[in-house]
């Protein structure tokens, strides 16, 4: 589905981290493999550092304390608030969601609109679409936009295929109506048949969690893992994302009516350095415009990726000027998608970490 | 590509020094038969020889012979 969105802005953003890091050195031992062959994917991958969330955060806890901040430091107003959007895949509760929480822990007024979008690589742009679609009818009221997981709960400490690259975050954008705004370009793509390449198998109504689902299995490739772990086929992803994004990416440059040359930079998703590298290669995309640093700094957060991409290189810039950007997301679903989209001049754009 | 360039190419994919592997030898004997060279592995034939090629047929492979099969 192809879609163009006019005045339409996001005008602040802010990257919440837990403050504990987790070093891929100290993890090594955790793995059933020989350690010159771990080793050998920090250097290829980018594994170095990622950010874990304690055993009893969740993402309403991270939103909260950033809530909490730009609250107080005045980036918004209560009473400008005309929803709460969270795209997450760790909910709290299967009910209440996490937008209730939200609204209820900040006092927000009763007319909020408050939805939660259970969604993962993609949750970024989809939260995006979501928020400029209410914004068509919310006048000058603003929409608050929450991405955030802490799969590291969900990740088996002994799967060297999905540990090492995930990290837990959150980030808040501000996303308004802005008349002067350029128009937005977005497309995205779904194919369901190939669903389960990126799957939690256990935990939900299809199959429950109990004592059988908590069992640690090596499935074969020498990766100890459960049913109620997440689980992502490594090379069924990095296929997917090589024969879908390229084609995708020219396809909507066409459609957009730009050239690599008009794009200050690539605001990707972050699975890891090699899947990005190999991704601009076939897709002729310049390196220095596409970061590919998120991982090794703070790991794979799904879908607070971008943004916090975006804070984490371009923070002082995007406060000044304003960029083209070009925002790429793909995973679970499968799902991926394209959005040309001005980012800049924003009244805010911060980092923050927390003892959560 | 002759079959000593098809060996070489696999070893740099492996990450291995030139001149390690033979023909005959077991892949699964080589602790850098792994995930990583599995991405590497799909992604070489992919840019070298326009050719798509799924995990699933890669773990299939035996021997070096097998991998090198593909190259073409």
């Amino acid at each position: 589905m192809q879609m163009r969105f006019k005045g339409k802005a996001i005008t602040s953003m802010l990257g919440i981290l837990p403050e504990t890091v987790g070093l891929f050195d100290d993890e090594v031992g955790n793995y059933s493999f020989p350690p010159k062959q771990t080793l050998r994917l920090k250097k290829v991958m980018g594994f170095n550092q990622h950010r874990l969330a304690k055993d009893s955060t969740t993402v309403s806890d991270l939103a909260l304390e950033g809530m909490k901040y730009i609250l107080a430091k005045g980036w918004i107003k209560k009473e400008e608030i005309g929803a709460v959007v969270v795209a997450t895949l760790c909910p709290d509760y299967f009910v209440p969601h996490i937008s209730n929480i939200i609204h209820g822990e900040c006092g927000l007024s009763e007319d909020v609109i408050c939805m939660d979008i259970p969604q993962g690589c993609c949750g970024f742009l989809l939260g995006l679409m979501q928020s400029f679609m209410l914004l068509e009818h919310m006048n000058s009221r603003k929409v608050v936009l929450i991405n955030g997981d802490v799969l590291s709960h969900k990740v088996s400490k002994r799967d060297r295929n999905d540990f090492p690259l995930i990290g837990d975050a959150a980030t808040i954008s501000i996303v308004e109506n802005d008349a002067e705004a350029e128009e937005i370009y977005f497309e995205l793509n779904t194919d369901g048949s190939r669903r389960e390449a990126l799957i939690i198998p256990a935990g939900a109504f299809r199959t429950p969690s109990n004592a059988e689902t908590a069992v640690m299995h090596d499935l074969g490739d020498g990766n100890f893992r459960s049913l109620d772990n997440m689980h992502m086929d490594g090379s069924g992803v990095f296929n997917f994302v090589q024969t879908e994004v390229p084609p995708m990416i020219e396809h909507a440059f066409k459609e957009a009516g730009k050239t690599v040359d008009d794009i200050d930079c690539f605001l990707f998703h972050q699975p890891n350095r090699f899947m990005l590298q190999k991704l601009a290669e076939k897709a002729n995309l310049p390196f220095d415009k596409l970061p590919m640093n998120l991982v090794e700094n703070y790991g794979n957060p799904s879908g607070a990726s971008i943004p916090l991409t975006a804070i984490l290189n371009y923070k002082d810039e995007l406060l000044k000027e304003k960029k083209m950007c070009c925002l790429s997301a793909f995973g679970s679903g499968l799902t991926w998608g394209a959005m040309f989209m001005e980012i800049g001049k924003l009244g805010h754009c911060e980092m923050i970490e927390t003892e959560l | 590509m002759s079959e000593k360039e098809k060996i070489e190419l696999l070893e740099e994919i492996m990450d291995l020094d030139l001149g390690t592997l033979h023909i005959d030898d077991t892949l699964k004997d080589y602790d850098e038969w792994d995930s990583l060279t599995v991405l590497t592995f799909i992604s070489e034939i992919d840019s070298r020889f326009g050719k798509k090629i799924s995990g699933e047929e890669i773990k299939k492979f035996v021997t070096v012979a097998d991998a090198i099969a593909v190259m073409e």
